[in-house]
């Protein structure tokens, strides 16, 4: 286990350190000057120079790339072309938000998905199959900024339920949840259907297993049955793509946070992206990229506890 | 009861709890009193808004377009800082809200020498800057001035150098008083460096002590201070209490408490977040605009700008270097049914550079062309030339870009020409010279004018930019000579006769069918409650 754990990391060490040659070269392959967005109509060729050499873009590619990775690795990701800050400073400001919206779409996704999908699979074909069926292709299918709009004039402008703009403040948690629930909803929507089909699927096949009609004939309870025996094993697939999952909503978290006006990694990429502000695109996506790989870690070592098959492999 | 004493009534009523904030809001604009946010709002919104009594009427919370980034004057990067600190700083003069007319602030007295290269200033006593950082002085109006025009040790690289070039000295010549000595004659120096940003005084002891924190903690003078930034949040300032009243000779007190700048980016989002209450007033987008204008629990108030959009082209680029191709273009163009569709008709169309706002130079007669396919079809058979195919680029910021480019494209495909719609980041649309010039076809760009200078919106077809921000690579130099005279042509009435023949010239020349100036539609939130 030990020696797995260590190769696993190791992996992540590799990837993230390509990661970060290839975001420091990425940036400089993207048509586009960082200079001009940012001075604009301002802009001569004279201020053009000299902000560009305070920005240190007048330097190499190759040396503008070991300075990026050099000083990542001692945790300084630069300064904000505009605002002059520190680009830990921005993420530390967004991460704890785009993270509790992720982890909460996430949470609502299993709260929601995962009864859905078993719902359908214990009665195929029926009625409640098809509507789940229905449903669940549905939400897959709704782009989040959609679903966010629609969840804004419905729930902040109709019924004034939630606020529509903005983030709260983690001083004070029930204003913070109230402008979380719309956004997380927004985004969990489409992975609600995703692991309704998903658990669907596998449950089903489980279903059809040898020690559930075994158990089935020894007079269990169905919901024993259902929830205790072929959950446990049919959620591994699940359990698989939360790794990717928790990136993807880290990603996706984009358009809710835009469209919700919300502070987060999202936000500020797309902000960064627009004005070329290349060591916050890079900071930001080196963060989400990392996270993503730790995400997949922690699922991958997950799912050896939840299926003792795979530790009994590698013993023997 | 008049409507004064009708604001200061409703004021008393809220501060004693008779009244919750919405019907304050709400019976406020009943009465006829604006909300604006100080000096930058309360010129947008007219004369006397911003201000109604020095007694507490709560948080205004102001819907902005983005984030602050950097508020330190002389780096500014836009408008969303400007808004911010048009509360926060004040300069020697100003122009009064709602006017162009220039009126002393943190200057007691205000004397331009003769020859126009002198201005003695006497400052107000006793003006106290925000956060203990004392009283005003000669020595920071000399600094903040010296500051942007890169002559302060260590010198710094502010973009807004070029607006102090004529910049000699500031001379003080008491604890109160000083001169501003210029090398040759500016005339923006009075519409626009000195009441713009660049004309905002700054402490020096705050610049110094803050260092780099400066940028995000304004130390200023104005009604309100600054108390915080919160990324992607808010930026909330409050009433200042030591207040020196330098706008009080010209506008009312202060009513608000504090002011949020909540940053909603998306236009959508913003127009629900007015209708929900989560913002009281604010910019809205033009597909907006009758929807709250029918309804009554909103208020929306029109200001016209002095920015102006245009469709441009390249008459470098082999593919437009002839005359008739260009004339072709211009009569296939139908500027009306771009206006409706980007703009949902409430921009205006523009005629020449200068809006009909700009106190000189609008030229009222400059021709309008229209659409005429016709005549388009033969002046392409004219020049010859067939199966023509052009790109045109446009901002993904612009507002209405991509439709503009859409439309273009399927006007100039009714005579033959195919058009690549290419919709650019702003770092790719910006990009200046080079390559990036040389491919340049048609393209739709927007200047921004906000202060009233007529050069500011000529100097960008002038010879000098050719390369840089004309993009036209039109270069006339009987155009950039006039250009240049306006610069240093201090008089409103011969600048006006100076600015008059570049605004023919710029309209006679065509180089462009012309969209523009862009009506401005902000929206306030009175709600019934």
């Amino acid at each position: 286990m030990l020696q797995y754990l260590i190769k696993r990391i190791g992996m992540a060490f590799l990837v993230a350190v390509l990661l970060m040659v290839f975001l420091a070269l990425l940036v400089h392959a993207v048509p586009g000057d960082p200079v001009n967005a940012i001075l604009g109509q301002r802009s001569t060729p004279e201020l053009v120079r000299t902000v560009r050499e305070q920005m240190g873009l007048d330097k190499t590619v190759p040396a503008q790339v070991a300075q990026f990775v050099g000083h990542a690795f001692q945790g300084d990701l630069g300064h904000d072309f505009v605002s002059n800050l520190p680009v830990t400073n921005l993420i530390r400001n967004a991460l704890p938000h785009t993270i509790a919206l992720a982890v909460s779409s996430l949470a609502l996704a299993i709260l929601f998905g995962i009864p859905l999908g078993v719902l359908a699979a214990t009665r195929p074909n029926g009625i409640l199959d098809r509507l789940t069926g229905v449903v669940s292709i549905s939400l897959i299918t709704t782009p989040s900024y959609i679903a966010g709009l629609y969840l804004l004039l419905l729930f902040s402008l109709t019924v004034e339920l939630f606020p529509a703009v903005g983030t709260g403040s983690f001083s004070h948690p029930i204003g913070y949840l109230q402008h979380l629930v719309l956004p997380a909803v927004a985004l969990a929507l489409g992975w609600i259907g995703y692991f309704a089909r998903l658990v669907r699927t596998s449950m089903l096949e489980i279903l059809n297993a040898n020690y559930i009609r075994t158990a089935y004939a020894y007079g269990l309870r169905e919901s024993v049955i259902v929830y205790r025996h072929a959950l446990k094993n049919a959620i591994i697939p699940t359990v698989a793509v939360l790794g990717v999952g928790l990136g993807e909503l880290m990603g996706g978290a984009v358009f809710v946070e835009v469209i919700f006006s919300r502070v987060g990694l999202g936000s500020l990429i797309v902000e960064s992206i627009e004005t070329r502000n290349y060591p916050v695109v890079q900071g930001c996506v080196l963060t989400v990229a990392l996270l993503f790989v730790l995400a997949n870690l922690l699922a991958d070592l997950s799912y050896r506890f939840l299926d003792p098959r795979i530790r009994v492999e590698e013993s023997t | 009861m008049s409507e004064q004493s009708q604001v200061e009534q409703l004021v008393r009523d809220l501060s004693d709890g008779r009244l919750d904030r919405r019907t304050f809001l709400q019976r406020a604009a009943a009465a006829g009193l604006a909300l604006g946010t100080a000096n930058a709002l309360a010129g947008a919104l007219g004369a006397d808004s911003a201000f109604g009594s020095t007694r507490a009427a709560g948080v205004l919370r102001v819907r902005a377009v983005g984030d602050v980034q950097n508020m330190d004057p002389a780096f500014i990067p836009g408008s969303n800082e400007g808004a911010v600190l048009a509360n926060v700083y004040e300069g020697l003069v100003a122009f009064k809200p709602g006017t162009y007319n220039l009126v002393p602030v943190l200057a007691d007295k205000w004397q331009p020498s003769n020859d126009g290269l002198r201005y003695h200033f006497t400052l107000r006593k006793g003006v106290k800057f925000h956060g203990g950082y004392g009283e005003v002085t000669a020595a920071d109006v000399k600094f903040s001035f010296e500051r942007t025009a890169g002559l302060t040790s260590p010198a710094i690289e502010s973009p807004y150098k070029s607006d102090w070039a004529a910049l000699g000295e500031v001379r003080v010549t008491g604890r109160y008083s000083g001169t501003i000595i210029l090398k040759n004659k500016f005339a923006p120096l009075l519409t626009n460096t000195l009441p713009g940003f660049d004309g905002y005084i700054v402490s020096r002891k705050a610049v110094s002590d803050l260092g780099d924190d400066f940028a995000h903690h304004p130390i200023g003078t104005g009604p309100y201070e600054f108390v915080s930034w919160t990324p992607g949040q808010k930026t909330v300032l409050r009433k200042f209490e030591g207040y020196g009243g330098s706008w009080q000779r010209h506008v009312k007190a202060p009513i608000w408490s504090g002011i949020e700048f909540v940053p909603i980016s998306v236009s959508n989002a913003a127009t629900i977040a007015i209708q929900s209450g989560a913002v009281d007033w604010g910019p809205i987008g033009p597909e907006a605009v009758n929807s709250f204008k029918s309804d009554s629990k909103f208020r929306v108030d029109a200001r016209t700008t002095l920015n102006y959009s245009w469709i441009g082209m390249n008459i470098a680029h082999p593919n437009l270097k002839d005359v008739n191709v260009r004339r072709a273009i211009r009569a296939a163009i139908d500027v009306p049914s771009i206006l409706a569709a980007a703009f949902d008709g409430k921009w205006s169309r523009a005629r020449s550079l200068l809006a009909p706002g700009m106190p000189v130079g609008y030229w009222k007669q400059a021709p309008a062309y229209a659409r005429d396919v016709n005549k388009a079809k033969s002046f392409l058979a004219r020049s010859g030339v067939s199966g023509l195919e052009l790109t045109m680029a446009a901002s993904k910021t612009a507002v209405g870009g991509q439709t503009i480019a859409e439309i273009v494209q399927a006007n100039l495909a009714d005579i033959g020409i195919k058009v690549q719609v290419l919709v650019q980041d702003r770092s790719v649309f910006n990009q200046l010279g080079g390559d990036a010039q040389k491919n340049r076809q048609l393209f739709y760009e927007l200047f921004t004018t906000p202060t009233p200078e007529p050069s500011f919106a000529t100097e960008w077809f002038t010879c000098g930019q050719v390369n840089v921000w004309n993009w036209q690579s039109w270069c006339n130099r009987q155009f950039s000579t006039w250009d240049a005279q306006a610069m240093k042509t201090l008089d409103p009435e011969i600048r006006s006769e100076v600015a008059w023949p570049t605004a023919y010239f710029a309209g006679k020349k065509a180089i462009k069918p012309s969209l523009q100036p862009s009506g401005f539609y902000q929206t306030w939130d009175f709600r019934q409650t």
